[in-house]
């Protein structure tokens, strides 16, 4: 679905931050992206959202290299970013006012999904009533209003306790499947990569490297304390010292 | 209703006493001949001056003073606002118009008060014209540097969606901008007191500015007091409604994280 | 908190004690052999003042003892007060307003006139259809707010015969030549036959001119010499020797005017010079109306005073009587 081909791009006569990239996602997949911070995966989805331009290479979706590539995917920054003046279900409905979409159409979908995220009755709350991880499930589900098949997250739970991503990733993996979305994901966290993804791609110096994760879905948390998990683990950890 | 009165006095109550005593020292040293009574007359003798000319005061030149605020303030409102936003929007009419912005604010009105005494005469336009100079000023600036500052990542999110310039304006850069906004309205509605006030005493027929003037050629310090005291009252209470308005339309900007 | 409290009203009173009466500085040491005197001009230097420079600069004042230090007002209503006040030892100012000053308590007294006649005249369009106050009914006068004036134009158009009440008077704040020169008004009281009116007349707006005087209006001192009441009880030798300097810096003037100017002019051209015509003109014009004939410079009759506050009271410009030979003092 989407094909990243030999892309370059460096910020104004700097290094650039990576050469000749080539990556891809197909659809219904959950692809994570691990770097150190620095190696230019926040870059890199800025590049796939059309915030900038590449240097050299090309993006295409489904194979075709599109002219405007803004509003084509859904985007799920660092930071929640939800408007601290609007209530949740505003929040929600922002791309749907942005696209000047008719939101009365969509409501009834959207209360269900509000109760599927666990925040039925924070309907009317304000973000600074919320704690971190209800506000980070509003703004994945915001980033699921745009509509949009692809979606990129830019280290969702990256700010969270660990207690409240483990429950993070148990509420993701158990919604998976209703989504029926495609996901690049950008984290450190190799334990969620691998928990989550079906394939992880590591973004270093020398260049990108991919592992396939061989874990059967539909998965559980619990598989972290599996061996079969370890097994993963310890592949992706050589994978990546393979370098120095 | 009576916790806030409560809250009120707490909070106010220390500023109320000062005030009780400077005015009781200001008396009592009047009265003690130590200040001259026609360069600062005594609070006493400025009450009395301001109830025997209630009538003029409030009847006549407070309505016309207040009438030329109102006005110059509304328009000073709009047109600090467009051109605000204006000068958000294009690079060109901000690099053309900041410098003269500036340059206005820092002729002396002896120069320009000839120009608009040929233009608008000694009608209510010339004292409208002084009023608008002084106060549109904090509004453009307030607008043009309050939508600047609006999140630029919140501009990237909406961009990611496939917002124009417009609606990432309306969404986000205008929220953002209001308490700003207000903060500029508010310096303004005051500028607007003080630009009538001297707008009148480029030639008035009413007016509290007017009033005044022709008090001290009659060197009747009460009651120019009396009438530079309603001025004030005037700029409080026009300051206090512009911060009563912002309360109630930042209710919900306040919950910034 | 009670530190800062503490802190907050101990600045407050030293505020209040600085704001408190200041004494005006009156160097009578042995060691000083001046006495400094303080004296506030009525406006900006111009001609009419011409003697106080020729008096400074040629040493009439250090002959007589006094250190003179001329000084600007801020407002035309400045001088009178802070005189009363005793922060200036003397001020110039107008015979009608020390009438005005006095009826409301406030204890200053005249004690030289300055310039004998109105200086304030009633100004027209030369080309205009008014050529007597009369012809002022129905239309516009700009004037700078001050009763006064009401009562001069109110006096004029009586004494021609027209009604008063169906002149407009319109306040055109303190910049009067706008007024005429934009054709705003149709003429224009309070401002000076030996001023404005060389102004509009150099912007190619000749005026013609009506004299108060001609019209019952009494023919009031326009410039007087004011001091406190105190002031002049206290300390009359200053005074004396004050008028007694003046006096011959006035002769000086008379005998040569046009160095007496150039005297004024250079005083000025260090901050901001003055128009050699205007002023040449308007020496011209000020000094026959500044002679006393046989009477020593600065003499006030006490009928002109009796005259004016008799007028003023009739035209309501001050309310209560006031005693006329209380306001001035002869030297």
């Amino acid at each position: 679905m989407l094909s990243i081909q030999g892309l370059s791009y460096s910020f104004e006569k700097e290094k650039p931050i990576f050469q000749g990239l080539t990556l891809d996602v197909r659809r219904g997949e959950f692809v994570s992206v691990i770097g150190t911070s620095g190696s230019g995966k926040s870059t890199l989805f800025k590049l796939v959202t059309g915030l900038l331009e590449p240097n050299q290479g090309d993006i295409l979706f489904d194979g075709q290299k599109t002219g405007k590539r803004l509003g084509r995917v859904g985007y799920m920054p660092q930071k929640d970013l939800l408007l601290p003046w609007k209530t949740v279900l505003e929040n929600v409905l922002l791309p749907l006012e942005v696209t000047k979409e008719r939101k009365q159409a969509r409501l009834p979908e959207i209360k269900k999904w509000l109760a599927r995220f666990g925040l039925a009755e924070y309907e009317s709350s304000y973000p600074s009533e919320l704690s971190g991880g209800m506000k980070q499930r509003v703004a994945f589900l915001r980033t699921l209003m745009t509509g949009k098949e692809l979606l990129l997250l830019d280290e969702p739970f990256g700010a969270l306790d660990s207690m409240t991503k483990r429950k993070m990733h148990k509420w993701l993996l158990g919604l998976w499947g209703e989504l029926q979305k495609t996901v690049l994901f950008i984290t450190h966290d190799l334990e969620e990569a691998i928990l989550l993804s079906d394939r992880v791609y590591v973004l270093q110096d020398t260049g990108i490297k991919e592992l396939k994760v061989n874990l059967p879905r539909p998965r559980s948390s619990q598989l972290i304390y599996q061996s079969e998990f370890l097994t993963m683990r310890k592949e992706l950890e050589m994978l990546i010292h393979n370098e120095s | 209703m009576k916790a806030s009165l409560k809250k009120w006095t707490e909070e106010y109550g220390l500023f109320l006493l000062v005030v009780l005593l400077l005015i009781s020292g200001w008396e009592w040293a009047v009265r003690q001949a130590m200040i001259p009574s026609f360069i600062m007359p005594a609070p006493s003798a400025i009450w009395g001056a301001l109830l025997e000319n209630k009538q003029l005061l409030f009847e006549e030149h407070l309505p016309a003073t207040l009438k030329e605020v109102l006005i110059g303030f509304g328009l000073s409102v709009i047109g600090g606002l467009i051109l605000g936003v204006g000068m958000h929007f294009s690079r060109s009419i901000e690099k053309v118009l900041y410098p003269f912005l500036v340059i206005s604010q820092t002729v002396p009105l002896i120069a320009i008060s000839p120009i608009f005494i040929m233009w608008f005469g000694y009608s209510i336009w010339s004292k409208i014209a002084v009023t608008i100079l002084t106060a549109f000023f904090p509004i453009v600036v307030s607008t043009y540097d309050g939508l600047k500052t609006g999140g630029n990542e919140y501009r990237e999110l909406l961009l990611t969606m496939g917002a124009n310039r417009w609606t990432i304006f309306k969404k986000i850069q205008l929220p953002m901008a209001l308490p700003v906004i207000f903060s500029g309205l508010k310096l303004s509605v005051v500028y607007c007191v003080v630009g009538a006030t001297i707008g009148e005493w480029l030639g008035a027929s009413e007016g509290l500015g007017y009033f005044s003037r022709r008090m001290s050629g009659n060197l009747q310090a009460d009651s120019v007091f009396a009438s530079i005291f309603l001025l004030s009252m005037l700029g409080i209470l026009l300051f206090l409604l512009i911060g009563l308005l912002e309360k109630q339309v930042l209710k919900n900007k306040n919950r910034y994280n | 908190m009670k530190k800062s409290f503490l802190i907050l009203v101990s600045l407050l009173l030293l505020i209040l004690s600085a704001c408190g009466k200041e004494t005006a500085e009156k160097s009578d040491s042995s060691k000083d052999k001046l006495q400094k005197v303080s004296l506030m001009l009525d406006w900006y230097p111009n001609a009419v003042h011409s003697f106080l420079f020729v008096a400074e600069e040629k040493g009439y004042f250090k002959e007589k003892g006094l250190d003179v230090d001329i000084q600007m007002p801020a407002d035309t209503n400045d001088p009178l007060k802070l005189v009363a006040a005793n922060q200036i030892d003397m001020a110039m100012s107008y015979q009608p307003q020390v009438l005005v000053a006095r009826s409301e308590d406030i204890p200053v007294q005249s004690f030289g006139a300055i310039v004998r006649h109105p200086l304030n005249q009633l100004m027209v369009p030369a080309d205009g259809p008014v050529q007597s106050p009369k012809d002022l009914v129905g239309k516009t006068i700009g004037y700078p707010s001050i009763p006064l004036d009401e009562a001069i134009v109110g006096t004029m158009v009586k004494a021609d015969g027209g009604d008063d009440k169906k002149v407009k008077m319109v306040d055109v704040g303190w910049d009067l030549i706008p007024a005429m020169a934009t054709k705003k008004t149709d003429a224009l009281i309070g401002g000076y036959i030996n001023h404005e009116k060389l102004l509009l007349e150099k912007e190619g707006h000749p005026m013609r001119t009506l004299n108060p005087a001609d019209y019952g209006v009494p023919d009031y001192y326009e410039l007087v010499l004011v001091a406190s009441e105190k002031g002049l009880k206290d300390k009359p030798e200053v005074f004396k020797k004050f008028m007694a300097a003046i006096t011959k810096g006035q002769k000086y003037v008379q005998d040569h005017p046009e160095d007496g100017l150039t005297t004024l002019m250079n005083h000025e051209d260090k901050t901001s010079p003055l128009e050699k015509d205007v002023e040449t003109k308007s020496l011209e014009i000020l000094l026959p109306l500044m002679d006393a004939k046989e009477k020593p410079f600065g003499y006030q009759d006490p009928q002109t005073w009796e005259k004016t506050a008799q007028w003023l009271k009739d035209n309501k410009v001050i309310k209560e009587t006031v005693k006329a030979e209380d306001a001035f003092v002869n030297y």
